[in-house]
């Protein structure tokens, strides 16, 4: 009975889906600020290679809602360098800059709503207990999808920033391929230890693919094995092809300008609105010029959503 | 008809969220309108964060949406293998040979989520588990070229039988054998200075009257020959044979988060098995590696408590537990078949006799069982600049170990009972074994397993202290006491050297734990003072780079031994050896073992005497280690890293085996009394403690030193294009006086046995690199959005090559005719001679004639590992190509072909390092026959949700 109603539902149900899916109008293009400063009104846009109408920018003074999410779970030397950096260059941030606080252990879960009152972003951060499991992988969707849903209802810049310290091995999700036999002398299976990693980033850029929302991670603690490294390269690639940035730190000293660069980069960002009207395709290519100096801002993404 | 709706409902909310359909419609309150785009964004936020159950106050189930994807996640997977995609390898190719058969398959799966039970537990955002497994079933064939006897030797005909330059090789008769009434004992013993003469056997036939018939019968459960791979009858018997593997295994693992501070995890694990072993051949005498049934057990339980943001509490135990039977069916009246009389446990016994493959295994029946308990309990809290953390430990280990290594008795057979006494070059193993005359015998006679016990207590603190931002101390301290080890039922004994034995007044007696006013144990508790310092440091407060120094003290703790070493009393090893192997043999086959003196367990203080005696270390040396390291990493432009150290360490006392240390060695010295040596009554009254044939010190005794110095640089390169490089060079050098197969020389002079470690490759180089290739809808290149994107999209290929040079080449002498003294003798220097060659390649590595079999009764001044001299390097190159296909976002299907070995290099053998003498030079000393190596394919399939 159960599976004949299925059966009889799931057909329409597909076909309604896709008739209520809204069209996308607009895609919102993150870049960097530029050293000298991007003219605002000199954006210009190319969607696939056609020119493209910018309907709107946000630019380093506008409104911004950065979401920092903390995931830190190792070793507390690295997070109490980080805290401090932290709480110092939030502080710094200008008034319109809304911070919210949340942390990605278990599930993704707010700790601080967006708010300009920095004491109250700076006790969150301090009351922070670094233990459980690392959350960077498995939140990342859904901080950027909470970052999307900021920028399609209202009209501000949004960032998601990681502070993370996470290493593969203390993921809850099994990416590093542990040994189960050990008496399988032939296993050449993990000869590549890095591929299971290697495909959930891959898996993720995909998923993100769709998003607008820029990320942005500092990593306190970069670990040189292979399997960290293909993780760390992932993490990497994850913030570049959204717009974002990523950055890794080798020892405790480099904590606080990294911080600062991080925060900074979030916090100085360009959105750039472009129409999106004539793309048939599930991906467009995106090209920013700011007067006739070419931009390294987002270029793909996929239009599936 | 309720419960039908209500799971209707859920059908269709999964459906459309699976579809597509992202916010489902909510009922909202109205909160105050929002004045600004910051209020708007943060109403949003909330509004958002609360549906998707992402707030502490947000209701109880979620709200199902792309947006909060926690749902179970997981990979099927199977890996496949089959020699018709493999290259034949090297080896076989140059034997003439096809490829060896090969199946395996390599499947499993995991997955993992929030523990949610429909109606009764929703744990999703407290309770996750994840659990993979992965089985194997493999059959792969195994080839082996021996040498073994030749069909005339069996019968006892040597006429055809050659040395290694192909000169006929003599058979002398033992019954034959007389003194020489010409003998002058002022000159060494020589063809023209016999000690003894003894005539050749007739036509080089040892007569069928005289041949053993216990080596008879166990001549028909051996093979024929079935190959000419070598010259003069070497590597005649090539065997393919499988070798089969079937595990499952599992890891599972769960963790909780309880209330807001306390967490709990539990991992889990096991895997069950059954390894096959490939036969030499395939009879009850088979003399390759036993069958293996195994299971292996591990949980872990851990509990952290967050008593706040700076102070961590952990506690964890950690359980393993592993068991172990080797053995195979069919051994049961082993011993009748082939009329082996004696008090020896039902086996085929083992029959070894030199450069032939031998039969019988050890340990043909053994069971081992190990279960490790660790308890750890850590805390870790700041104090201003200082971040401190405390770790104690409790460990406990149990062994519980059934290791009857030779229960048929082992029987060794060399050439000096058929040789010409005193003359190199003469006599043959295998004909000694058709007489029956073996030069040692033992056998183990285990009535009782042996049940280990131990237990470690470790203290240890760190500090980490920032003096300034730029500059960071941490030091370590850590103090382990281990009591010695004890035997459950006190089944523990060894020499005391410092006990007066018996049977000659002598020192050096078995003793027995807690017997005798001694403790349950017979070692001592250890103490183990560690203590490490290091500091990374930015230059100039530049966070481009950093520098880090570390220095570290550490000692090895004495293991807990898995065997039945150091229970003799207990366990019976009765042993024969011949009063003069050239002259006497220690017993004949037919004459069957001879019986126990005394029945088990015999606990006197010289039930050890004339036997290899277990031997412990009674001090409290321990293995200590210091190194010390200088790195620095940097930053350079275009994403790129440098990092470049220099490591230095050094060890002393480390634990040897039998082969780098012997307390009762005879000192070279009395090479003077030459062939009085060859008399083992003499030769015993040379030893420190003549009573015992030498000592089984396992691999326990604090005698090793050693040296290593190394530099590493690595460059590593990230690209955002998808392309990572990783080039890494090292350069080391490790001196020590104990490496390597064939052991020293000079047991009291270690400092002359100071060379090469045998496994130092000085240089080697290692490139990794994985590339996401430019084509695809999210690329650079063929950027498909219809049809076609399903065939360029999400190819990524990745390879590692390493490249090391070879290790130092250790030269051995083709004869060793020191008496007995010397177990590991060197090959001796020829002075003037280039032991270089200038165009090294397979026909001539190296100058063969650089060195020479030292004289008789001589030990040869060549260093155990040459300083210069390398074995060939290797090279080996690996390549992975993967395929994605995305089915959606989150299910994809990976396919993958690694070519493992992928351009078929094949690399060169290690030369023949065999140095004879020039009356019977090794003709092929220096050579290289042959290279080793194939491709060999793996396809797989993984399928991820």
């Amino acid at each position: 009975m159960r599976a004949l109603l299925l059966a009889l539902l799931i057909p329409g149900l597909l076909s309604a889906a896709d008739a209520r899916r809204a069209p996308r109008t607009q895609l919102r293009v993150a870049a960097p600020e530029q050293d000298p400063p991007l003219d605002r009104a000199a954006f210009k846009a190319t969607l696939d290679g056609s020119p493209a109408k910018v309907l709107r920018v946000r630019g380093p003074k506008d409104d911004l809602v950065l979401l920092v999410v903390l995931d830190l779970t190792g070793d507390l030397t690295l997070i109490d360098s980080a805290r401090p950096a932290l709480i110092e260059k939030l502080t710094a941030l200008p008034k319109n800059n809304w911070v919210a606080v949340l942390k990605s252990q278990d599930v993704l879960q707010v700790v601080q709503d967006p708010t300009p009152d920095r004491e109250k972003t700076a006790a969150a951060i301090k009351e922070y207990a670094a233990t459980g499991k690392a959350g960077l992988l498995t939140t990342v969707e859904s901080a950027s999808a909470v970052g999307d849903s900021l920028l399609n209802r209202s009209n501000v810049r949004v960032a998601v920033l990681y502070v993370t310290d996470s290493n593969i091995y203390n993921y809850r999700e099994d990416f590093t391929n542990p040994v189960i036999n050990s008496s399988d002398s032939q296993d050449l299976s993990r000869r590549f230890p890095d591929q299971l990693i290697r495909e959930k980033m891959q898996k993720l850029s995909d998923g993100l693919a769709a998003s607008e929302t820029p990320l942005y991670f500092v990593h306190l603690n970069y670990f040189s094995d292979p399997i960290n490294e293909a993780y760390q390269r992932g993490l990497l690639q994850l913030a570049e092809e959204s717009g974002g940035a990523g950055v890794f730190c080798r020892s405790r000293g480099e904590i606080p300008e990294a911080v600062e660069k991080i925060v900074s980069a979030a916090a100085t960002h360009w959105s750039v609105a472009v129409e999106l009207r004539s793309v048939k395709s599930r991906t467009a290519n995106v090209d920013l010029l700011n007067g006739d100096r070419d931009i390294p801002n987002r270029a793909r993404f996929s239009l599936r959503k | 008809m309720r419960h039908s709706t209500r799971w209707l409902a859920v059908c269709i909310l999964s459906a459309a969220t699976a579809y597509g359909w992202q916010q489902p419609q909510r009922p909202r309150t109205q909160p105050p309108k929002p004045q600004t785009e910051l209020e708007r964004a943060v109403e949003e936020f909330k509004v958002l964060t609360r549906d998707l159950g992402l707030r502490p106050d947000a209701p109880g189930k979620r709200v199902h949406s792309s947006a909060a994807k926690s749902g179970w996640h997981g990979r099927i997977f199977e890996n496949f293998r089959n020699d018709k995609l493999d290259a034949t390898p090297h080896e076989v190719v140059q034997r003439g040979g096809s490829r060896n058969m090969l199946r395996r398959n390599q499947f499993g799966f995991n997955v993992g989520g929030p523990v949610v039970i429909p109606k009764l537990y929703d744990g999703s955002r407290k309770t996750f588990f994840n659990v993979s497994y992965e089985g194997v079933r493999e059959r792969i064939g195994r080839s082996f070229l021996r040498t073994i006897a030749i069909p005339e030797e069996r019968t006892g005909d040597f006429s055809q039988t050659v040395d290694n330059a192909g000169v006929p090789l003599a058979v002398y008769d033992p019954q034959s054998t007389r003194v020489n009434p010409n003998y002058n004992p002022a000159n060494p013993v020589s063809e023209e200075n016999l000690q003894y003469l003894r005539d050749p056997f007739p036509n080089n036939r040892l007569p069928a009257a005289r041949m053993d018939a216990v080596a008879q019968k166990a001549v028909s459960y051996y093979p024929l020959p079935n190959s000419t791979a070598g010259p003069f009858f070497r590597n005649n018997y090539f065997v393919f044979s499988p070798e089969t593997n079937q595990a499952n295994g599992m890891i599972f693992k769960l963790d909780h988060a309880l209330a807001e501070k306390h967490r709990l995890t539990f991992n889990g694990s096991f895997t069950n098995g059954k390894a096959g072993s490939p036969r030499y051949f395939d009879t009850i005498a088979d003399s390759n590696n036993n069958d293996r049934d195994f299971n292996a057990r591990r949980g872990v339980l851990d509990w952290t408590f967050t008593k706040s943001a700076a102070t961590i509490h952990t506690f964890t135990l950690d359980v393993i537990r592993d068991l172990s039977i080797a053995g195979r069916s069919g051994q049961e009246g082993a011993l009748g078949a082939i009329g082996l009389r004696g008090p020896l446990r039902d086996a085929f016994p083992v029959f070894r006799y030199s450069t032939y493959l031998g039969m019988g295994r050890n340990n043909p029946n053994s069971v081992s069982s190990h279960t490790y308990y660790y308890l750890t309990d850590s805390f870790s809290t700041r104090r201003g600049k200082h971040r401190l953390r405390g770790i104690g430990q409790y460990r406990r280990y149990q062994v519980n170990a059934y290791l009857p290594e030779n229960p048929a008795g082992s029987f060794q057979f060399g050439p000096s009972i058929t040789s010409l006494p005193g003359i190199v070059n003469t006599g043959h193993p295998f004909a000694s074994f058709l007489l029956g005359y073996a030069e040692t015998a033992s056998a183990t006679v285990v009535d009782n397993p042996s049940y280990w016990r131990g237990r470690y207590y470790r203290l240890q603190t760190t500090d980490s202290y920032e003096y300034s931002k730029n500059l960071t101390f941490s030091a370590s301290f850590a103090v382990e006491v281990s009591p010695p080890r004890v035997e459950k039922y006190d089944r523990f004994a060894s020499v005391d050297l410092g006990e007066i034995n018996p049977y000659n007044g002598r020192p050096g007696a078995l003793v027995f734990a807690n017997r005798n006013g001694r403790g349950r144990s017979l070692q001592r508790t250890r103490v183990r003072p560690e203590t490490s310092f290091g500091l990374a440091w930015n230059p100039g407060g530049n966070a481009k780079s950093v520098v880090r120094l570390s220095y570290g003290l550490s000692y090895s703790s004495v293991p807990i031994y898995t065997t039945q070493w150091a229970t003799q009393g207990f366990v019976g090893i009765p042993t024969v050896v011949s009063p003069n192997i050239q002259l006497q043999p220690a017993m004949k086959l037919g004459d069957g073992f001879p019986a126990l003196p005394r029945p088990l367990p015999d606990l006197r203080p010289d039930a050890g005497n004339f036997t290899s005696a277990d031997l412990v270390d009674p001090t409290a040396t321990l293995p200590m280690y210091q190194s010390a390291g200088l790195s620095m990493e940097r930053e350079l432009p275009g994403q790129m890293i440098l990092s470049i150290s220099l490591g230095h360490a050094r060890g002393q006392h480390l634990f040897v085996s039998n082969t780098a240390a012997n307390p009762n060695a005879i000192p070279l010295s009395n090479l003077v009394y030459r062939d009085a040596l060859n008399n083992e009554t003499f030769r015993r009254t040379l030893r420190p403690y003549p009573q015992y044939q030498r000592f089984d010190v396992f691999s326990s005794w604090p005698a090793g030193n050693y040296k290593r110095n190394a530099g590493v640089v690595r460059v590593e390169k990230r690209s955002s294009s998808g392309l990572t490089l990783n080039a890494t060079y090292e350069w080391s050098k490790q001196m020590d006086d104990y490496s390597g197969p064939y052991g020293i020389q000079d047991f009291y002079h270690r400092q002359n046995e100071w060379s090469l470690t045998s496994s130092n490759q000085p240089h080697r180089i290692s490139f990794n690199f994985a590339y996401e290739l430019p084509i695809g809808s999210k690329k650079a290149l063929l950027t498909y959005s219809d049809w076609r994107r399903h065939f360029v999209d999400g190819w990524s290929v990745s390879g590692i090559t390493s490249l090391s040079s070879g290790e130092p080449l250790a030269l051995r002498p083709m004869f060793n005719n020191t008496g007995g003294l010397v177990d590991a003798l060197r090959v001796e220097l020829v002075p003037g001679v280039n032991p270089a060659v200038s165009d090294r390649g397979p026909a001539q590595w190296f100058n063969p004639a650089a060195f020479d079999q030292p004289a008789d009764f001589t030990i040869g001044n060549g260093p155990r590992t040459h300083p210069h001299l390398l074995n060939p390097g290797g090279q080996n190159h690996d390549l992975s190509v993967t395929k994605r296909f995305a089915v959606t976002t989150e299910r994809v299907v990976e396919l993958t072909a690694t070519g493992f070995n992928f351009t078929n290099t094949g690399n060169w053998a290690d030369p023949d390092n065999l140095i004879g003498p020039a009356s019977a030079p090794n003709v092929n000393a220096g050579k290289i026959i042959g290279s080793r190596g194939g491709r060999v394919i793996q396809v797989g399939m993984r399928l991820s949700f």
